[in-house]
């Protein structure tokens, strides 16, 4: 009963199989009774430790590590043995799961109702929501879908948001009622040993499940705090299970799926006692993320729209009018809020990237160009966006870009007279980091990006209240969150109040008392900033990038600076420095980008703390810039529009696939396999085999520069895509390459789940663009042989999959975002 | 005696580490003595696996890997010279195989002897192919995550299904059931090589 014993019981269970005395019936054997309650006992509380374990943090029992010794300073976990499943031991739920830790065979045999099945639910707690966020989930083909909205639609009052989704429910019990079938009843060890089999493979199913995969997104980003929590609840199975303010596991949140859960029963192992099943409903779609209010409302006509234009028209013109048309209905006044629903999607690990800056440069931008001049960059640099893809056939061009431009054609024209017109990337403006693009438009012109905080909050709230939904309050209610949506605001204050030090003191990294009081003032609107959102810090590092890389497009930085600059910059960027200044942040957090910030009191101190701490942060500055890199450039492929394009006609290629897909039947023949394969036409030619080999080996050398713009130039040459698809293709590969670094960085602050998604996408589109009627007549043909359906030959390969594995019931990948590791392992082992 | 086999199509770059994801939720369900699972677990393509928590097995595996992928590194020189012999130049195939044993006594008129006897054959026949470009390379990589998370899935419906076959746990070793892996060269597994190797034993 007592964990201690646990262990030696499993020794007196091998004995038993090693041939003992044969087992009567429980009655006729007191130490055999006990037994199989040990048994039965540690069913419930290890199955429920396995799940629980899976789904949230526990406490572990720290016990000595020799409690026999004098010595009480050695600690260890404890480690709980049972079915031969080592887990550390905890006493989380132990009040709940008391009834089952003390459960009894001859009771239960008694009485059915004597031990009810235990349940188990994995719930996902909203309650840390602020008013103007919107919980959506994300569909199989990454539609995302307002979860209020859809509990309304499932009866729950629209003004009450409920605290909490359930995920997963899992019904552990042990039925008596099978026993008379039973016959002979198993002995104990065949009873142990068919255990072990079922908490081996349960341990391994809760980590197939997409809760786990979610859990995991949540975790990997635990940097950037997300108010989204997955915790456990242990209920008693006796009594019905209530969805009393809680949005239930029976009600659909993927409006347009009849089925929005599965489910799975292990195979039982019948005991003396009973038949013991583990059983989990789960619901299918788990990918929840944090939206704006907004951009979900776009989101949601979008979805409206496809559904009733699911035949994707291809020509230009109806493309283009109808996302005018959709976008207008979603916000009619002026249709901003779609430009957020692009960028949204791509920028998916960080809710709140890039909500601050695009919103409030709405109401302003147009009236008073000066009082928000980081969005009249933004405009700048969408309007630019939309030159380029006017000449960028339809099913690319995006409604939000447009709409934006639209919106702000007087500021963008300004600014435009103002600077370079050249852009010296060629990204498209609405990817998911603003940062870049803006920063290198606005290389020098920091003073005015210093006062955009100051209006930044009101122009949040005026956005708010142009919000359509009725129950969320407008304003500043949000404080935290807000602070998080502002983070790339700030973002961009800080490395150009840096550039304003490296011009004035180019050489020396902070000896000279004037620069080092600029460094600390950077500092403070540092320490503000990272108090919102981790990845933001990376956003940071990524336009700080751009200006290095750029510099020589025209930011106006002196170039020989850009090294010192960007190091120090990256050395900033560690946490450690700014634990440093940790008390100081709170009046340094206020200070104006070139005020006072830390004093002058101190500065010579802490700059020569900075140095030393210099060396120890190299490397991690390393793989971070090289992260960095990583950042700014995926998301350069995917302009926004992508996103809109993806869920019409190539949406499918983004992907088509249930998170889960349930066991299949596998059983082709090799050969068939085989014979398969080589019926296609997609891996007959060999064409290009040699080429791209060669691209591969120039991946190597192929400069950061250069692999950001290429995407950008094989837009513009879209008409002869077959020849750019070369030079496409290495700007692809390359994208693998650094996620090397990546994974490095992953545990200190780049949210690769983020980053793999959007080099995801990015590849996708260029599949889009495969697709599209001027390029890829090779692939076009080869997929219409293979039969109309598949509109690419992304789909023909999924097909090939799921004729492999034997499945043609449905599609069977089961996560729509790569991970890092799934492109870098190739790029990896090609050396 | 019960036979598996799982058929997976996948990049040559990506073999190493999702047939090691196989390999390692196999032995995951087949070391039935106490383990303690890997932690944090292991993960390839976005999948999460178990792993038993046992450098020795993990090193064999990891022995055994290499192995495999020199042979498909072989058989391409072979394809290379040969005329076009059923698998082109892209399509490889292979196998390795994962066999459980159990230790039975065996009471001869005069003399008693040790044999072991397999109770469970794991079969993996990979089909090796190598992408053209990078837009492939991607749809494989998407194919082996969902080729990987079926096959797992599928693993553990098979153990849970299939339990009477199980030898009973006759000892308190860490591991009651010995274990071999075994890749058959590419010209082994053929009708040939069935008959060669019975006559080896």
């Amino acid at each position: 009963m007592s964990l201690p014993a646990a262990v030696p019981a499993v020794q007196d269970l091998r004995g038993l199989a090693t041939g003992g005395p044969v087992i009567g019936p429980p009655v006729k054997d007191p130490s055999h009774a006990a037994k199989l309650n040990q048994v039965i006992q540690n069913f419930f509380s290890k199955a429920a430790q396995v799940i629980i374990q899976s789904r949230m943090p526990v406490n572990p029992i720290i016990m000595p590590a020799n409690p026999d010794a004098a010595d009480a300073t050695a600690f260890q976990k404890k480690t709980n043995k049972w079915f031969n499943l080592e887990l550390d031991d905890t006493d989380t739920f132990r009040d709940e799961l008391r009834l089952w830790k003390a459960a009894d065979a001859a009771l239960v045999t008694a009485s059915f109702a004597s031990l009810p099945p235990l349940l188990i639910e994995t719930v996902l707690d909203t309650r840390d929501l602020t008013a103007n966020q919107t919980l959506v989930v994300l569909d199989d083909e990454g539609k995302r879908w307002n979860v209020d909205a859809a509990a309304t639609a499932g009866g729950i009052r629209a003004d009450v948001r409920r605290p909490e989704i359930v995920l997963e429910r899992w019904r552990i019990e042990l039925d008596p009622r099978s026993i008379n079938a039973l016959g002979v009843p198993p002995e104990l060890p065949v009873v142990y040993k068919r255990s072990i089999v079922l908490f081996r493979s349960l341990y391994a199913y809760v980590r197939l499940l997409p809760a786990w995969r979610f859990r995991k997104k949540l975790s990997k980003a635990k940097l950037n705090p997300s108010s989204l929590k997955v915790s456990c609840r242990v209920l008693n199975g006796a009594y019905p299970v209530s969805s009393r303010g809680r949005i239930g596991l029976s009600m659909p949140l993927v409006l347009d799926r009849k089925d929005n859960t599965q489910s799975h029963t292990f195979n039982k192992i019948d005991t003396p006692a009973g038949a013991f099943t583990v059983h989990v409903t789960y619901r299918k779609n788990c990918e929840f993320r944090v939206d704006d209010s907004e951009s979900i409302l776009s989101s949601h006509f979008l979805n409206l729209d496809e559904h009733s234009t699911r035949k994707y028209a291809n020509t230009t013109a109806a493309a283009g009018s109808r996302r005018y048309s959709r976008t207008s209905k979603s916000s009619p006044a002026n249709s901003l809020p779609s430009a957020h629903s692009p960028s949204r999607e791509l920028s998916q690990p960080d809710p709140g990237l890039s909500y601050g800056s695009l919103s409030s440069f709405h109401p302003q931008s147009t009236a008073v160009p000066g009082a928000s001049p980081l969005s009249a960059l933004r405009g700048a640099v969408t309007g630019s966006s939309l030159e380029r893809e006017s000449s960028f056939p339809s099913s690319l061009s995006s409604s939000a870009s447009r709409n934006v431009a639209a919106g702000t054609r007087t500021s963008l024209k300004q600014i435009d007279t103002s600077r370079p017109s050249i852009q010296p990337f060629k990204s498209p403006a609405l990817s998911a980091s603003p940062s870049s693009d803006s920063m290198v438009t606005g290389g020098g012109s920091y003073p005015r990006l210093s006062y955009y905080r100051g209006s930044s909050s009101s122009s949040i709230s005026n956005h708010q209240q142009r919000a359509q939904r009725p129950n969320m309050p407008s304003t500043a209610s949000g404080g935290q969150r807000q602070s998080t949506s502002m983070s790339p605001i700030n973002t961009f204050n800080t490395p150009s109040g840096l550039l304003a030090v490296s011009s004035s003191s180019a050489d020396s990294s902070g000896s000279r008392p004037e620069s080092s009081r600029r460094y600390s003032s950077s500092f403070g609107s540092r320490s503000q900033w990272h108090h919102g959102s981790t990845p933001s810090s990376s956003a940071t590092i990524a336009a700080q990038q751009a200006v290095v890389d750029g510099s020589t497009g025209g930011s106006g930085t002196p170039s020989d600076d850009d090294n010192d600059l960007g190091e120090f910059v990256r050395m900033l960027d560690s946490r450690r420095p700014l634990k440093l200044f940790t008390p100081r942040r709170d009046s340094a957090g206020a200070a104006d980008l070139t005020g006072v910030g830390m004093g002058t009191s101190a500065p010579r101190t802490s700059l020569a703390r900075f140095q030393q701490l210099r060396d120890s942060h190299a490397i991690l500055s390393d793989s971070m810039s090289a992260s960095v890199v990583i950042q700014q450039r995926s998301p350069v492929p995917v302009s926004g529009s992508y996103s809109s394009t993806g869920s019409g006609g190539s949406g499918k290629a983004i992907s088509p696939h249930t998170p889960h897909t349930p066991a299949i039947p596998s059983r082709l023949s090799e050969g068939l396999t085989v014979e398969y394969y080589r019926d296609q036409p997609v891996f007959e030619d060999d064409d290009d085999e040699v080429a791209v080999l060669e691209s591969h080996v120039d991946d190597g050398g192929v400069s950061r520069c250069r692999s950001v713009k290429k995407p950008g130039l094989a837009k513009h040459d879209e008409e002869d895509e077959l020849a750019v698809d070369e030079g496409a293709d290495s700007s692809m590969s390359l994208a693998p390459a650094p996620q090397t670094h990546m994974a490095a960085a992953a545990t200190s602050r780049s949210n690769s789940c983020g980053s793999g998604g959007m080099l995801r996408e990015s590849i996708a589109k260029r599949a889009a663009m495969r697709s599209s009627p001027s390029g890829g007549s090779v692939h076009s043909n080869e997929v219409s042989s293979h039969g109309g359906h598949y509109g690419d030959d992304d789909e023909l390969l999924f097909a090939m999959s799921d004729m492999v594995v034997g499945t043609n019931t449905s599609p069977p990948a089961p996560a729509r975002t790569p991970s890092p590791k799934a492109a870098h392992s190739p790029a990896q082992s090609q050396e | 005696m019960l036979l598996i086999t799982i058929d997976i199509v996948l990049d040559r770059l990506l073999i190493r580490d999702v047939i090691k994801a196989v390999l390692s939720s196999i032995f995951f369900h087949r070391l039935f003595g106490s383990v303690r699972p890997l932690s944090p677990p292991r993960e390839v393509l976005d999948i999460t696996y178990p792993t038993v928590d046992d450098s020795a097995l993990d090193s064999l595996i990891d022995e055994k890997l290499t192995h495999l992928t020199a042979v498909l590194d072989t058989s391409s020189q072979n394809a290379a010279n040969q005329p076009y012999s059923g698998a082109t130049q892209r399509h490889r195939k292979a196998q390795i195989a994962v066999n459980f044993f159990e230790k039975k006594t065996r009471k001869a008129w005069f003399s008693k002897s040790e044999e072991e006897v397999c109770w469970e054959e794991w079969t993996i026949n990979i089909l090796s192919i190598t992408p053209r470009n990078e837009t492939e390379k991607v749809r494989v990589a998407k194919s082996a995550e969902s080729q990987l998370q079926t096959i797992i899935m599928k693993i553990i419906d098979i153990v849970n299904d299939n339990r009477d076959h199980i030898p009973p746990i006759a000892t308190t070793e860490a591991n009651p059931f010995p274990y071999q892996i075994s890749i058959p060269s590419e010209t082994e597994y053929t009708w040939g090589s069935v008959f060669k190797k019975i006559l080896v034993e």
